[in-house]
This record gives structure tokens, C-alpha cells and sequence, in this order.
């Protein structure tokens, strides 16, 4: 569908400028604005960094459990779309899962519709979380806190037995 | 205490901008006639135009004043405002009737009322919808929008803005393709687009032109009853006929419906028409008449995406629902058709986000009469269970599903729980691919409701008496499985349905036990090959890890070693020599001789070392195998050995389904095995035996799909390219000869030159596949033995379900494979799927 839409693109811009019409204005059938969140350690600007998120076809998923298998993310997100490959977020220095991951799909279709349709659902229990994200960078696997894992680990106070118990702060 | 994210929820909805609905004139006062705030004059304008975009989308939802006020107020805003702003308003018109299709009485009414005051304006946007948004639609095949417009087009002859002749030229237009020699699909796209708008405007066309009307009904009859619905016993959702379930050929059902609207003179009870409060106002206005523009050509490469044909889905019937001020229009009233379509044409929409859909569906149908969740309830599953395929995927039903089950106040939870206890008790009258789409929204439910369910009811179930059910049972904790794990599962069911769990995942590599790999041990492993024993005897003492690099050594040297063998022209049994294998061997030396003997061993083996590698997780397996990927490349092109490696896959998985149906995946991603190979391995009896515990036909599907979404994907490309090539041709006039456009154009013609050899190459292989598994299907049709029922049920849904894209091949089929001699069950199925793409 999506490149069925912009190969009459082509065709739609010209037949509507042509005419002198406007678009139609869609609100809630249009496409979700893109991520607030800015990767701080994005090596290029933040020109770049739009132009990435808007091309993108991996999403971040977080607030997974330290426990869940891939083969669970695997079979959840297989449901919106053939899925290229998923990385685990690894604790920096453990090398063990931290509880968020990169899945990366074939098609941005596909991404978006976890965004619209899986992100605030249950996954092992946990609600999780998505968004998009830049693309994958080797090195952007590993938590960023000071003990390895995710800086929101770090000052967590309430007890979360799946993420490793307390806050490591 | 920095921020915490809020973990549950990161999207807002759009925030409609909340206004009240009537304009604030306290704010015009600050920069009447006061020069310094004209800089800031036309932001403010800006931001008020915007305001009234959201008041025009909000129109219609819950506010303090009633409907009529607010239409009264909005019309004069917007005639207001139009000198000004006109695109916008028309832009906000349009985005208002495309994404709120149950409003469509509102808007006609609004526009009745600004074309009383403002001719011009009405003139120009009817121009706006009739010369480009409707052909474009159409051009485009997007039925849902058409549909919209076309209604919405319809309903103006209500609110005074259209006579009715001119609608009825427009009528005509579109039963211009009876006329013509193209296929049913899009004849009954275009008579679809004429009859479903008649429930709107049916009363008024009978009043002022009855006789037209009647002719034009006739008209249709005829086609409609001349049409071969063979099709239809293919897409049933219900296998034998129970009592209160029909399921009609779409048309045939609304035809039904429609001649009993038409016995109580076109009058229904479900639409609110808010145009009827303002007859006095709206009769001055002068009626327009609809300009004409030209129906898009039948291609014949885009046969199908007019739309597959349906069949009607009913659920529940009158006496289901638990309320007693509420009741279910019956079956065959307009009114039933009414409320159904407008939840259908909600669900086909692409919204931004779940939560849209939902609280689109909650402002439908103000009058209090109807239970309307009953009718999103049956709507919903029935879009889920559409043959062959539903409009949006699964999940998107999943989870608007989900977010209802979340609303209390709605009492939908105990909806969902009656409805799954219907389609419990009615699964073995369910066809199976529907029953598959049942388990898996049962286990995503209990995914999102911590596997919370009251197991105890099904504790006796009996494969037996009850073989639909216990089916059904096994595949949903299969899947809840999948989407957990097998503790977690084993924890929450009680000790009498474990038996029903799948077995826990235990990687099986065949030649050793892992219990000794840190000893120093000498392992004997015989394998069977074609009847020749190998007798294979190594030492090692190494950590897993090293050990299978070890392997995966030795076996490259075999392999190279067969190749260099095979060269000198011998192709006797390979003799590896003491020396050559000391070389590999750290730790004490002095091993045996030892045999290899054929090459699909050696591949079977190293198949094995290199699961073995990646049985740790996904990642891994990816890992080993992007490692010796050219190896693999190699091995692949070698015919007998193609199949070894699917044989090893199975052997060393065959306690876990979902490791199976993954790691086939990421095979068939990287190619290196080939549909065909998978075809011809999954219909050998090994395999065959154990299909339900494999997963065979989830791993089969699974295969077909991603062939045919390659194909599908190709076909996009093209076309992609082609229209940009036709726009460089076409679209700047006067720059048709500058340097870059002949440029782009040969970089595009090249481009598309090499897409058309890829899609040749991928088209055969298609082909070929489609031809071996139907063929492989009819072998064993032909044995009846006791897989004769599961494989006559999938060769019906592969029939059904890829009927796309077999339908150029269906020709030579029908000659080779689907001859006469076959049972009448695979043959009515043969020619059903036939007629549906005609």
C-alpha cells in the first residue's frame, strides 16, 4: 500500500496542483508525528537525526522485562510484519539483557503499526513500550547508566522484580 | 528527582483544540481598529482557522448545546470565513467527510446551509469532490474512500444542494460498466458504490423520481442474478448450515434487505438525519448540478484489487443480547445493513493510532435504540474471519478489541467473554483457517490479561467426543507458548490439561549427548545414510564452543575434500587419512581411520555443529549462520543436499515448534533453501506424522507468504518506477527536453529493465513451487490414508487464499495437476477458487 501511494504520488500532486485544490486535511487518519525523544549520542546533527527517524523502519521497544527472550519479541512483533532482526539491549559490562531492544522491519508500514497497534500492550506481562528510532548503530546495544544498564534503572525507587529488583542507584 | 517517562502511555491523542462553540468575540475586541497588533492580525487569523478545522472535525460529538445550534452557528463561522480562507475550508471539509464516514448526514447538512448563503463556494467544492477526489479514488482503487464520497454525494439531495436527476446521472455512470466485457470484480465495485448509498437517499429518489428509480433497480436485479456466485461455498466461514446463521453472497443478503426497505417505502429508523430540523431553512437554497467526469479503464493487471468478493457473517441473533430496551434489528432489515456497514467502513480505515478507532466506533448511532457493541462485536469478528483474507491484519482487530475490553463502563468485557464462549461451542462447524485466528486472538487476549481464565472448565475435555475443541485447545497454549514460556504456562493451567501444553524446547543434536562434552571422552555415533553406515570416532576436549569450531573445520575439510575427489573422478567412499586428521586433532594424537561416505551426511552434520552453535538464542543462530553463509551458498546449489539440512533442522528441533518455524524463517530469508525444497521436504511421512506437533502447516504458510510478498513487493517496485518514468514523460510541460530529465529517464528505463528480469526470474520460481506443492498435495489426497483430512483442508485454504497469484497459472493447472479423475470435493474447491477472481 505504502508504495502503491507514492507511485501515484506522482500522479496525485499533479492532477491536484494542477487544479488549484488543496489536500484534504486529515487529523486522525494521519500518520503519528514522529519521536520526541532526540538520541543525544547520535553522531550527526539534528538535521540528521529527523531525516534518519523519518526513514526509519526500527523501532525501540522498552520496558521489557530482563527475562524476555527474543523469541517472545520474535513472536509478538511478527504479528505486524516480517521482522529483519532484533537486538538485544545488552547491560554494558554484564552483557546480559537490560530490559529494551531494537527491532528493525522490512517495510515502515509495518513498524508503524506497532507503534499504533502493540505499543502499550502486554508483553511477559509488562506493559511495553515503542518508538521509533534513528536506525542501529553498533554500540547503541548497551545501557548507558554508570552500572551498565539503563539510565532509567538507575533511579528507579520502586522495586521491580523484572528488572533486576531496586533502582542500582 | 528527574522525570520519570511514564511507562504505559507515551502517545497522546491529538488534543482536539478545546473551544467553545461558540466564538469568543472578547478576543476580536483586542485589535479592533488598534494598529499596533495588525503584525499579530494574521497569526491570530491563522490560529482561528485552525480552530475551526477542529470545530468542523468535532461537530456532532458530545457538547452543552444541541446539534441543530451547533450546525446553525458552524455554517455562519465557515460562510464567514470563506472569502478568506476557501482552500482551507474545503480542505477541512473534505479531511471531515473522509475520516468520519458517520457523519456523513452532518456534513450534507452543513453544506446545505452554506450553500443557501454561498452558491459559489458549494459550486467549487462539488467541483473539488467530482474532479479530483472521486477519480483519484477510484483511479487508485481505494473503494472505502470512494464509498465515502460517493455517499456522501448521495445524501445531498437531502439537504437541498443536488436534484435528484442530477444524482441519478451520476448513478448512471457508474452501471456504465455493465455495459462492458470486464470481470464481475468490477462491475460489482461500481453497482456496489450505487446500491450501498441507497438507504441514504432511497426516500428521496422514490419521491421525485419513483420511476427512474424502479428502472434502475430492475437494471441492477438482472445483473445481480445473472452472476455465477460459485465462489461463495469457498468463503464461508461455517462449514455445515446451522439454523440462524446464513451466510449469503454479500449482494444477494443486501438485495434481500433492500427490497424489504423497499416494501415500507424507503423509510428506516437508523440514520440520524439532521437535515429534517432544518427544512425551512435550507429550501431557498438552488440545487447544483454534478459535473461529470470519466470512469477509470478496466487494467487487466489490476483485476484484483477491486476487492474480493464477500459473504455476509451473522453472530448473534435477536434473543443473544441481554438487555431489554435494546434489540437487534433483524436480520434481513436495512437497518441491520446500516449499522453494519458504518462500523465496517470505520474499521477499514488506516487511523493513527487504536485508540482513534475506538472512539470513532463510540460516537456512532446517538439514537439509544440499537445495541450497538453487539454490532461491533459481530462487525469486528467478522472482518477478523473474512476468507481469504481480512482488509487490516490481525493485530489491528486484536487490539481494538483490546482497548473496548478496557473500557468498564461499556461492560465489553463480558461481550468478549460471551462471544468467545459462542464461537467455543461452534468450533467444529469453523473453518480451520478461522479457528487458527480464533486461537491466536485468544492467546494475545490471555497475553494481555496475565493468563487469567478459568482452565478448570476444559479439564475434560476429550479428543473424541469433542475433537474441534481439543484441537483448539493445543494450538492456543501453543501459541500462548510462543508469546511466553513453557513454565510460565505450566504454572498457570492446572495438572489435568498439561497434557495439552507442547513439550518443553530441548535441543537434540543427534551424534552426542551434551552431558559429555568436558570430559575426555571417545563418543561412537552411527548415522544412518541411505543404508550405509559410517562409523565416525573423535576425541576432543574442548568447551562447547571450541569444540564445534573444531567441527566446523573438519567438516569443511571434508566437504573440500569430497570436491577434490569428486574432481579426480572417484566417487567411491572417501578415506580420510591418519595424518590429515591429526592435523585437527589437539590432545593426544592417534585416532582410527575412519569412513565419510556421502556428502549429504557431511551436510547433515554440520548442519547439526552449526544449530548447535546457535541453539543458545536467535542471535546466535543468525550470528553462526551469517558466519558460514558463503559456505552454506555453496552447499545450497548442491540439489540432494538441500534437503539434508532441512532433515537436520528438524531432527534437532523437533521438541519445539516456534524454534522450527523461526529458524525455517531466517532459511528461507537468506535463501538458502528455496520454497520448492521446503515443499518437497514437508510432504515426506516423517514429516507428515507429526504435522500438528511440528507445526508443518504454520512453517508451510509461512513459506508461501514470504514467496508471495517478494513478488508482491517486486510488482510495487515496478510500478513505482513506471509512474515516476510516465510523470518525467508527462508531468513538467516545457522542460520535456532538458538534459537531466533524459537523464533520470534513462536511469529509470534501466532501472525498471533490470526489475522486470528479477520479477521474470522470481515469477518461475513462484510458479514451479505452486505447482510442486499442489501437486505434492494430490499425491497424498490420492493415497487416503488417515492425512487425507488435514491436507484437503489446506490444499482449500492454498487454493483460496493464494488465488492472486495463481491465477495465470490456473490454466495449464486445470490440464496437469486438477484433471477429472479427482474427488468432486478438491474439484468444486478448484473451480470456487477459480470463479473468484473472475
Amino acid at each position: 500500500m505504502q508504495a502503491e501511494a507514492s507511485a501515484d504520488l506522482t500522479k496525485k500532486q499533479g492532477l491536484l496542483d494542477s487544479l488549484g485544490f488543496p489536500e484534504p486535511s486529515l487529523i486522525i487518519t494521519q500518520g503519528l508525528k514522529k519521536t520526541d525523544y532526540q538520541d543525544l549520542r547520535f553522531p550527526g546533527s539534528k538535521q540528521e537525526l529527523k531525516e534518519a527517524i523519518e526513514k526509519s523502519t526500527t523501532l525501540y521497544v522498552g520496558n521489557l522485562s530482563f527475562y524476555t527472550t527474543e523469541e517472545q519479541i520474535y513472536e509478538l512483533f511478527s504479528l505486524s510484519g516480517e521482522i529483519k532482526r532484533i537486538i538485544m539491549g545488552l547491560d554494558r559490562y554484564k552483557r546480559t539483557p537490560c530490559g529494551f531492544c531494537f527491532v528493525e522491519f522490512y517495510t515502515q508500514k509495518d513498524a508503524h503499526d506497532c507503534l499504533k497497534y502493540i505499543s502499550g500492550t502486554k508483553l511477559d506481562d509488562r506493559i511495553i513500550r515503542c518508538d521509533w528510532d534513528a536506525g542501529f548503530i553498533e554500540g547503541r546495544q548497551f545501557g548507558r547508566g554508570k552500572s551498565g544498564g539503563q539510565v532509567r534503572d538507575e533511579h528507579r525507587q520502586d522495586y521491580d522484580p523484572g528488572r533486576g529488583g531496586y533502582g542500582t542507584l | 528527582m528527574p522525570n520519570k517517562r511514564s511507562v504505559s502511555e507515551s502517545y497522546d491523542p491529538v488534543e482536539f483544540v478545546r473551544h467553545p462553540l461558540t466564538f469568543d468575540t472578547t478576543v476580536d475586541k483586542r485589535y479592533r481598529g488598534d494598529h499596533q497588533f495588525n503584525s499579530e492580525d494574521e497569526d491570530l487569523q491563522l490560529a482561528t482557522i485552525d480552530i475551526l478545522g477542529s470545530l468542523i472535525a468535532q461537530i456532532g460529538e458530545k457538547s452543552h448545546n444541541s446539534l441543530e445550534s451547533n450546525l446553525d452557528d458552524l455554517s455562519r463561522h465557515v460562510i464567514d470565513a470563506i472569502p478568506k480562507f476557501k482552500n482551507k475550508i474545503m480542505s477541512f471539509l473534505a479531511g471531515s467527510i473522509l475520516e468520519q464516514p458517520h457523519k456523513v448526514t452532518i456534513y450534507s447538512t452543513l453544506l446545505g446551509l452554506i450553500n443557501v448563503k454561498d452558491y459559489e463556494f458549494t459550486q467549487a467544492f462539488l467541483d473539488y469532490l467530482l474532479s479530483a477526489l472521486l477519480p483519484r479514488a477510484l483511479q487508485s482503487y481505494q473503494l472505502i474512500q470512494s464509498e465515502i464520497l460517493v455517499r456522501f454525494l448521495a445524501d445531498l439531495v437531502n439537504s437541498n444542494v443536488i436534484s435528484t436527476s442530477s444524482l441519478l446521472i451520476l448513478f448512471e455512470k457508474f452501471l456504465s460498466v455493465l455495459e462492458e466485457t470486464s470481470p464481475r470484480l468490477r462491475k460489482d465495485a461500481y453497482v456496489g458504490l450505487v446500491l450501498k448509498t441507497l438507504p441514504w437517499c432511497g426516500r428521496a429518489l422514490n419521491h421525485t423520481r419513483g420511476e427512474e428509480l424502479r428502472k434502475m433497480l430492475k437494471r441492477i436485479d438482472k445483473y445481480l442474478n445473472a452472476r455465477d456466485t460459485e465462489f461463495c461455498q469457498t468463503l464461508r466461514v461455517w462449514r455445515s448450515a446451522t439454523d440462524t446463521l446464513e451466510q449469503e453472497e454479500f449482494f444477494k443478503a443486501y438485495w434481500n434487505q433492500l427490497m424489504n426497505f423497499k416494501k415500507k417505502g424507503f423509510t428506516e429508523k437508523a440514520i440520524l438525519r439532521p437535515y429534517l430540523s432544518f427544512h425551512s431553512e435550507l429550501s431557498p437554497g438552488r440545487q447544483h448540478k454534478l459535473p461529470s467526469f470519466d470512469l477509470p479503464e478496466y487494467r487487466k493487471e489490476h483485476r484484483a484489487k477491486y476487492g474480493l468478493p464477500r459473504v455476509q457473517f451473522r453472530f448473534f441473533d435477536l434473543h443473544d443480547v441481554s438487555s431489554s430496551e435494546l434489540s437487534l434489528p433483524p436480520s434481513d432489515s436495512i437497518e441491520r445493513f446500516i449499522l453494519e456497514e458504518q462500523v465496517r467502513t470505520i474499521l477499514s480505515l488506516d487511523y493513527r493510532h487504536r485508540k482513534d478507532c475506538v472512539r470513532s466506533l463510540l460516537n456512532l448511532s446517538p439514537s439509544g435504540r440499537y445495541p450497538v457493541d453487539y454490532i461491533i462485536m459481530e462487525v469486528t469478528l467478522g472482518e477478523l474471519f473474512r476468507l481469504p483474507c481480512p482488509n487490516a491484519k490481525f493485530l489491528f482487530y486484536f487490539s481494538v478489541l483490546l482497548e473496548f475490553s478496557k473500557l468498564p463502563e461499556l461492560g465489553f468485557s463480558s461481550l468478549i467473554a460471551l462471544s468467545f464462549e459462542m464461537l467455543y461451542e461452534k468450533l467444529e462447524w469453523m473453518e480451520v483457517e478461522c479457528r487458527e485466528r480464533f486461537s491466536l486472538w485468544f492467546a494475545w487476549h490471555l497475553s494481555n490479561n496475565s493468563y487469567k481464565w478459568h482452565w478448570d472448565d476444559w479439564k475434560n475435555c476429550d479428543r473424541k467426543c469433542e475433537p474441534a475443541q481439543y484441537g483448539f485447545i493445543r494450538s492456543a497454549l501453543q501459541k500462548c507458548v510462543k508469546l511466553s514460556y513453557h513454565e510460565r504456562i505450566h504454572g498457570v493451567l492446572p495438572e489435568d490439561l498439561h497434557h495439552l501444553m507442547p513439550s518443553a524446547p530441548r535441543p537434540c543434536f543427534e551424534l552426542f549427548s551434551l552431558a559429555d562434552t568436558e570430559e575426555f571422552a571417545s563418543v561412537e555415533g552411527l548415522a544412518d545414510s541411505q543404508g550405509l553406515t559410517v562409523h565416525f570416532i573423535v576425541q576432543f576436549s574442548y568447551l562447547l564452543f571450541g569444540w564445534c569450531t573444531f567441527c566446523f573445520q573438519f567438516i569443511r575439510l571434508l566437504l573440500l575434500s569430497g570436491e577434490y575427489l569428486k574432481r579426480l573422478g572417484r566417487k567411491s567412499p572417501l578415506i580420510l587419512s591418519e595424518a590429515c586428521f591429526r592435523r585437527f586433532c589437539i590432545g593426544t594424537g592417534g585416532c582410527p581411520p575412519f569412513f565419510i561416505f556421502h556428502e549429504e551426511f557431511q551436510v547433515y552434520l554440520f548442519t547439526q555443529c552449526l544449530l548447535l552453535a546457535g541453539s543458545k538464542s536467535y542471535s546466535h543462530f543468525i550470528s553462526a549462520l551469517e558466519r558460514y553463509m558463503k559456505l552454506l551458498n555453496e552447499i545450497s546449489q548442491l540439489e540432494d543436499c538441500k534437503n539434508q539440512i532441512i532433515y537436520a533442522l528438524f531432527s534437532f528441533w523437533e521438541s519445539s515448534a516456534q524454534m522450527l518455524a523461526i529458524l525455517m524463517d531466517r532459511l528461507v530469508t537468506y535463501r538458502v533453501i528455496d520454497p520448492t525444497s521446503v515443499i518437497n521436504c514437508l510432504f515426506s511421512y516423517d514429516f507428515l506424522e507429526n504435522h500438528e506437533k511440528l507445526g508443518l502447516w504454520d512453517i508451510l504458510t509461512a513459506t508461501l507468504n514470504k514467496m508471495v510478498a517478494r513478488t508482491d513487493q517486486m510488482k510495487l517496485d515496478i510500478e513505482l518506477v513506471e509512474g515516476e518514468i510516465s510523470y518525467l514523460e508527462h508531468g513538467k510541460k516545457g522542460e520535456e527536453n532538458s538534459e537531466s530529465i533524459r537523464v533520470e529517464l534513462t536511469e529509470r528505463t534501466d532501472r525498471l529493465n533490470k526489475l522486470y528480469s528479477v520479477l521474470g526470474h522470481v515469477s518461475k520460481e513462484q510458479k514451479e513451487a505452486f505447482f510442486t506443492l499442489f501437486q505434492r498435495m494430490l499425491m497424498v489426497l490420492r493415497e487416503k490414508n488417515c492425512f487425507y483430512q488435514p491436507v484437503l483442508v489446506h490444499l482449500k485454504m492454498y487454493l483460496r487464499k493464494y488465488q492472486k497469484d495463481i491465477a495465470d497459472s490456473m490454466e495449464p493447472m486445470e490440464k496437469l495437476i486438477f484433471s477429472k479423475e479427482l474427488d468432486p470435493e478438491i474439484m468444486d474447491a478448484f473451480n470456487a477458487s477459480k470463479a473468484l477472481l473472475c
